[in-house]
């Protein structure tokens, strides 16, 4: 073996350490303790956390919020990035103000929740424009935006935090695939401009878009920051459920902490393997 | 009229960055006024002095700058290893799994680790705990790098006599400059936009700026808060213009 095929095979050897092994040992601890094999409260092999969790509807309530709460954000984003891209499309190239759209980029998770609290608070920026404008008396008459079951404050404050990102990437295979000019050839050959959009552009953006879709859509599930801050605490997204377990002084909480740990790696892991974001996409539209 | 659309969207994105520090530099503000009464530097003042938030931007800056030199070092050069690897593309896959998972629950699952190692609580744990994150996207980031043109300027060195050393001093780094700068800035971002992983590895301990930030949230002081915010978002708002102007001059 050469030296240099010695340090090739070091160098897989530590990113295995460094990206898989934590993450393996993480969650083999965490299995290992919600059946009661590891931990200080192990007492031997048991499934009953593992029952509490499954027949409890805590848990389920947690997944589905937070997955429909990823699912409204990306569905948001989208729509708005590709409706940004296909219409300021000459603004986006030439404008001298196109820099503005990443600056949201710019923006932490935990300010953007700070921000969006105070925007959309009963006493924050948009109720001041609401009684500034006579539509209401005070903040009492504001609707509650934060804090609130539907999670409106959070889909709000996430799309405000993905679509720019989403818009810089569509702008970018808007270009890259060629879209102007395919779109410009559909017109020649007697397409109206929406049927240019919507057969065109749109499936081309959406098929480009696919692997980012996926991503955020498990980052938005896991999502920590803004949920802690503008979530209703009694309707929790997974994280939130998840890190309050872990928190709670009463040590009986903790295995279920665990389950639930678990059945978070499983869905994360369903999601990538299910949709590869990390597949290459072969070939281009021209 | 799209024109004006367009200035009025880049506006409503413009506004946390005009509200937040106003925000900072007003005494009171209260409902139902759009612009504070009085502006001051009271609160910057005092914050600076003992609020010990000067202390946490220098901390965040170093953590953040150790991370992004470290990642970026080393996710570039196995980058380059994985790309070229037969598995590259189960390599790959691995790559996305501590990225795609939530910093917060991933601390959860280290934290046994950390506590046996005595690395809870501490700044080297906090070190550790982001570099377990921001290495694996490095990789993401680096592995469409390496193309199969970069491998045959490589090997171009090598069949003129040149040695290893040579080919990455006078071609690799080179020609890859534009790409590790980029993952300088993604990886020091990602480092300094961390608060899910820090907060429960450095246990309240580690103070980094946002840690301070959700700290003054929850004491209800919207004041500091802001100030913290501020301090947030400009240095990443710099470095996305330093960026953009570096792709237009590239592209000019």
């Amino acid at each position: 073996m050469t030296i240099q095929s010695r340090s090739e095979i070091l160098f897989v050897a530590f990113f295995i350490l460094a990206a898989l092994f934590p993450l393996a040992a993480g969650l083999s601890y965490a299995l290992a303790y919600s059946m009661g094999i590891a931990g200080a409260l192990g007492t031997g092999f048991t499934l009953q956390y593992w029952q509490t969790v499954l027949g409890h509807s805590g848990f389920w309530t947690s997944a589905g919020l937070s997955m429909a709460v990823a699912a409204g954000c990306v569905l948001l984003s989208t729509g708005l990035a590709l409706a940004i891209v296909l219409t300021f499309q000459r603004q986006l190239v030439h404008s001298r103000l196109r820099f503005g759209i990443y600056w949201p980029l710019a923006i932490p998770p935990i300010v953007a929740a700070f921000w969006g609290f105070q925007l959309l608070g009963s006493s924050g920026l948009l109720a001041r424009f609401a009684a500034g404008t006579g539509l209401i008396q005070g903040p009492e008459d504001f609707p509650p935006l934060i804090n609130d079951p539907g999670q409106v404050g959070v889909i709000l404050v996430l799309t405000m935090a993905t679509f720019p990102f989403f818009t810089v990437v569509a702008q970018q295979f808007f270009r890259s695939e060629h879209i102007p000019e395919l779109m410009r050839l559909a017109r020649t050959l007697g397409a109206s401009h929406r049927q240019a959009v919507w057969r065109i552009a749109v499936p081309v953006l959406l098929r480009k878009l696919r692997p980012v879709l996926v991503l955020y859509s498990v980052f938005l599930f896991g999502a920590y920051e803004v949920p802690l801050i503008l979530g209703n605490q009694s309707n929790r997204m997974i994280s939130i459920l998840i890190a309050q377990k872990f928190r709670r002084f009463d040590l009986l909480e903790l295995p279920q902490a665990y389950v639930i740990t678990v059945l978070y790696a499983l869905i994360v892991l369903g999601m990538l393997i299910g949709f590869r974001p990390g597949r290459e996409t072969k070939g281009h539209a021209l | 009229m799209k024109k004006a659309f367009f200035t009025g969207l880049i506006l409503v994105l413009a506004l946390p960055f005009v509200y937040l520090p106003l925000l900072s530099l007003a005494t009171q503000w209260r409902f139902p006024l759009l612009i504070p009464d009085e502006l001051t530097l009271q609160h910057w003042t005092q914050a600076l002095s003992i609020g010990g938030i000067s202390g946490s931007l220098l901390f965040s800056a170093f953590t953040a700058l150790a991370v992004a030199l470290a990642c970026t070092a080393l996710g570039f050069r196995v980058a380059r290893t994985i790309a070229r690897h037969p598995h590259r593309q189960t390599l790959v896959a691995i790559a996305y799994l501590p990225y795609a998972f939530s910093p917060v629950i991933y601390a959860f699952c280290l934290q046994f680790f950390f506590l046996k190692t005595s690395l809870n609580g501490t700044v080297a744990g906090v070190f550790l705990g982001q570099f377990l994150i921001v290495f694996p996207f490095t990789i993401i980031l680096f592995v469409n790098h390496w193309t199969p043109r970069l491998r045959a300027m490589e090997e171009l060195v090598y069949t003129l006599g040149g040695t290893p050393a040579a080919a990455w001093s006078r071609v690799l780094l080179p020609i890859s400059r534009p790409a590790l700068l980029n993952g300088l800035f993604q990886t020091f971002l990602l480092s300094w936009f961390e608060y899910g992983l820090t907060s429960v590895i450095g246990q309240g301990r580690v103070p980094t700026l946002p840690v301070r930030v959700y700290q003054y949230i929850g004491e209800a002081n919207p004041y500091f808060a802001a100030l913290g915010s501020t301090l947030l978002i400009c240095p990443p708002l710099l470095f996305l213009w330093l960026n953009h102007r570096f792709q237009q001059k590239i592209h000019a």
